[in-house]
């Protein structure tokens, strides 16, 4: 399996299954907007990558690749202690940065 | 290019048809289990735009439920896939067509069998170019083409079974590069189907009873009645748990499916390259993994309108 996709997928589908715990756990609506524009960002980037054919030898990708897979791995502890919504959502935001990144690599 | 990739297969083909013609005991054969091939592929295809459909319904609900927007922009992108899954149905209904034709022509007299060469180019001109979506298709298919082209022969049967080969080996290798995404549409109703019953059914808005049902017939035990016995969180959880395994099944067996098939088409193209040779050819294997292939899909089928039956008796 492309490493590239996996990532995206697992972006995605984290952010999906956890979506409605943070949007209940963000104070306002600013918060929840956040939130909201970074799932449906995810979400095209996974939907992008579907229809691509990612090239798995293109240094920048591997690159990119390990950031987001460290990127993922800080949004998966941070989704664990809900607590500190402002901080999950900085740190969401900053794993689909990279996972937009990863996507614009892959031909259209 | 897309036209002319088709055509120059569907010369070849028709020229692998008038040499396995020369050979009538295997033709048949042949015919019968790559025709069934087809179908199976094609049969996968059709239930992998079934999926995304279910996927875009569910993500419209789920998106709608949570107050995310759904541009049309992104929708575009579940479109465009379902057009290339499309796209792979008609090439493996074209191939099928290409099967049955060669199928009716071996069994055609010696005098009709340019007749039925000229039927079968026409039905293999059909055979539309993959998409741009994923894959390029004047390179997928170039090499092969090209030794299409080489086939003058109508009678050559070496070069023309070996050419089917080669066919077959190309689109099994389009099977093989695309497998991450047909494997992740699965996955994503998964998802989709374990967000919306936790949200409906720790929100209360949804009954668990449908699911708590198949058990109590299983075993034999009724529920008490069902309007004064409340749920409880143990419950609630086990109707979860059972929603989700149903919806991973039919990923099991989507899985299965495609692991059938990709074989099928491997030791099909393995008996096209046997042909050559002059000792006994025995398809039976090859159409055994083809009906587990269909066996498979067929319990896709039936576990999809279970769900749909259940709901309805629930309403």
């Amino acid at each position: 399996m492309s490493e590239s996709f996996a990532v995206l997928e697992s972006q995605y589908f984290t952010l999906h299954r956890n979506l409605s715990g943070m949007l209940s756990a963000c104070k306002d609506e600013t918060e929840r907007t956040r939130v909201r524009t970074e799932y449906a960002q995810a979400r095209g980037n996974y939907w992008r990558a579907q229809n691509k054919v990612f090239d798995e030898g293109n240094a920048e990708v591997l690159k990119a690749t390990a950031e987001a897979k460290a990127g993922q791995a800080k949004m998966e502890q941070a989704l664990a202690h809900l607590e500190s919504i402002a901080t999950a959502i900085e740190i969401v935001a900053a794993a689909v940065r990279t996972g937009t990144r990863l996507a614009s690599f892959v031909p259209v | 290019m897309r036209k002319k990739t088709g055509f120059r297969l569907a010369v070849v083909v028709a020229a692998l048809s008038l040499g396995g013609c020369t050979d009538s005991s295997r033709a048949p054969e042949a015919a019968k289990t790559g025709s069934a091939a087809a179908g199976a592929l094609a049969s996968y295809y059709d239930s992998l735009v079934q999926t995304t459909l279910d996927v875009w319904e569910m993500e419209t609900f789920y998106s709608s439920i949570t107050g995310v927007s759904l541009e049309r922009e992104q929708e575009a992108l579940l479109e465009r896939r379902i057009e290339a899954l499309r796209l792979r149905a008609t090439m493996a209904r074209s191939l099928g067509g290409a099967y049955d034709a060669l199928g009716a022509l071996a069994s055609s007299k010696a005098g009709g069998a340019p007749d039925a060469a000229n039927k079968l180019g026409a039905s293999l001109q059909a055979i539309p170019g993959m998409p741009k979506a994923s894959l390029d298709p004047a390179g997928l298919f170039a090499a092969v083409a090209g030794k299409l082209l080489g086939v003058k022969q109508a009678r050559d049967v070496l070069a023309g079974s070996e050419t089917m080969a080669e066919t077959l080996d190309r689109i099994r290798e389009l099977l093989e590069r695309e497998r991450q995404v047909y494997e992740s549409i699965g996955r994503e109703r998964d998802v989709e189907v374990e967000s919306i019953a936790t949200h409906l059914l720790r929100n209360r808005m949804a009954s668990p009873w449908p699911p708590l049902d198949r058990i109590a017939q299983l075993i034999g035990l009724p529920w008490l009645d069902q309007a004064k016995l409340i749920p409880d969180e143990k419950l609630t959880q086990a109707a979860l748990a059972l929603i989700q395994m149903r919806s991973r099944r039919i990923n099991l067996l989507s899985e299965s499916a495609f692991g059938n098939i990709s074989r099928s088409l491997e030791s099909l193209a393995a008996k096209h390259r046997e042909m050559a040779g002059k000792g006994e050819i025995r398809f039976g294997d090859v159409l055994r993994t083809v009906r587990r292939a269909e066996s498979d899909l067929d319990e896709i089928d039936k576990l999809r309108t279970q769900a749909k039956q259940q709901n309805q008796v629930t309403q």
